[in-house]
C-alpha cells in the first residue's frame, strides 16, 4: 500500500503545488 | 463554463481519491497486485494529459501559429505555457510508473520501448523550453519553437504504438484500443473515466492560470521597454 500512497501523493501534490506556484507567482507579480 | 473549471475539477478529483483509494476493489492474489491496481486511477490519466490533451494542445497551437491566416501572440502563448504542463505531466507519468514497476517488475526502471521513449519525450518538452530561453527576438522565438513543437510531437505516435510495435514489458491499450474494445469493467471502469475527466480539467484549469501569468507577464516587459525608451527619449532631448 506504501507504494499506492507514494503515487497518489505525486500525482495530486505535484500539480497542487504547480497550481500553487501560480497563484504565489500572478499574486506577486500584481503586488 | 469558465466559471465551472475550478469547482468541476475539485470535485471530480476528490471523486477520483475516493473511489481510487477506497471504493474500488483490490485486485485478487490470482491477478497478483493487491493495493497497486490503485495505481491505475492515476497513471493512465497523467499519461493521457501528458502525451495527447497537452502535447496535443502545443502541436495544434504550434500549427496555428505557422499558419499564416491564424498566426497571433496567443498561439504562441498557448503552445508554451501547454508545454510547460506538458513537462510537469510527463515526469509524473513516468514517476508513477516507475512506483508501479518497482513491485510488479522488480525494477524502478527498464530500458523498454515505451519508457524510453515516453523518457526522450520529457527531454524534448524541456528542449522546447530551453530553445524559448535562447531567443530574445519574440517572432523568432515563436516560429522557431512552432516547428520545434510540431516534430518533438512526432515523438507522440511511437510512444502510443510502442507496446505493438516492439516487445514491451508495458501492458498494452486497456482503453484507446484500437478495436475499441474496453477490459475494464464495473466500478474500476467508472472511477477510470472519473480519473481521465479529473485530470484533463485539471489540466486545462493550470494551462488557464499559466496563461493568465504569461498575459502579465508580457504585459509588464512591454510596460518596462516604453518607459525606458521614454527615459532614453528624455535624456536625449
Amino acid at each position: 500500500m506504501h507504494y499506492v500512497i507514494a503515487g497518489y501523493l505525486f500525482s495530486f501534490g505535484a500539480p497542487a503545488l504547480y497550481g500553487v506556484s501560480l497563484w504565489w507567482r500572478g499574486r506577486r507579480g500584481r503586488g | 463554463m469558465q466559471r465551472l473549471l475550478g469547482p468541476l475539477t475539485l470535485v471530480s478529483l476528490a471523486a477520483t481519491f475516493v473511489l481510487g483509494l477506497w471504493v474500488t476493489p483490490k485486485a485478487t492474489m490470482h491477478d497478483g497486485g493487491g493495493d497497486l491496481v490503485r495505481m491505475l486511477y492515476v497513471h493512465p490519466a497523467l499519461a493521457w494529459v501528458a502525451l495527447y490533451v497537452s502535447f496535443g494542445t502545443t502541436t495544434i497551437a504550434s500549427a496555428l501559429y505557422l499558419w499564416k491566416r491564424t498566426r497571433s501572440n496567443t498561439m504562441d502563448r498557448v503552445a508554451y505555457c501547454a508545454m510547460e504542463v506538458s513537462v510537469l505531466f510527463i515526469a509524473l507519468t513516468l514517476i508513477t510508473g516507475s512506483i508501479w514497476g518497482r513491485p510488479t517488475w522488480g525494477v524502478w526502471w527498464a530500458w523498454d520501448a515505451r519508457l524510453t521513449s515516453t523518457a526522450i519525450l520529457l527531454v524534448l518538452a524541456l528542449g522546447y523550453l530551453a530553445l524559448r530561453r535562447a531567443n530574445d527576438d519574440p517572432e523568432t522565438r515563436a516560429r522557431r519553437s512552432a516547428v520545434y513543437g510540431i516534430l518533438v510531437a512526432l515523438n507522440v505516435p511511437i510512444i502510443h504504438f510502442a507496446v505493438t510495435w516492439w516487445k514491451s514489458l508495458h501492458q498494452n491499450a486497456t482503453v484507446l484500443t484500437v478495436s475499441g474494445k474496453v477490459s475494464v469493467h464495473g466500478s474500476m471502469l467508472w472511477t477510470l473515466l472519473v480519473s481521465f475527466i479529473a485530470f484533463t480539467l485539471w489540466y486545462f484549469w493550470l494551462l488557464r492560470a499559466r496563461y493568465r501569468l504569461e498575459v502579465r507577464s508580457d504585459e509588464a516587459t512591454r510596460a518596462q521597454l516604453a518607459s525606458a525608451v521614454l527615459e532614453r527619449q528624455r535624456e536625449g532631448a
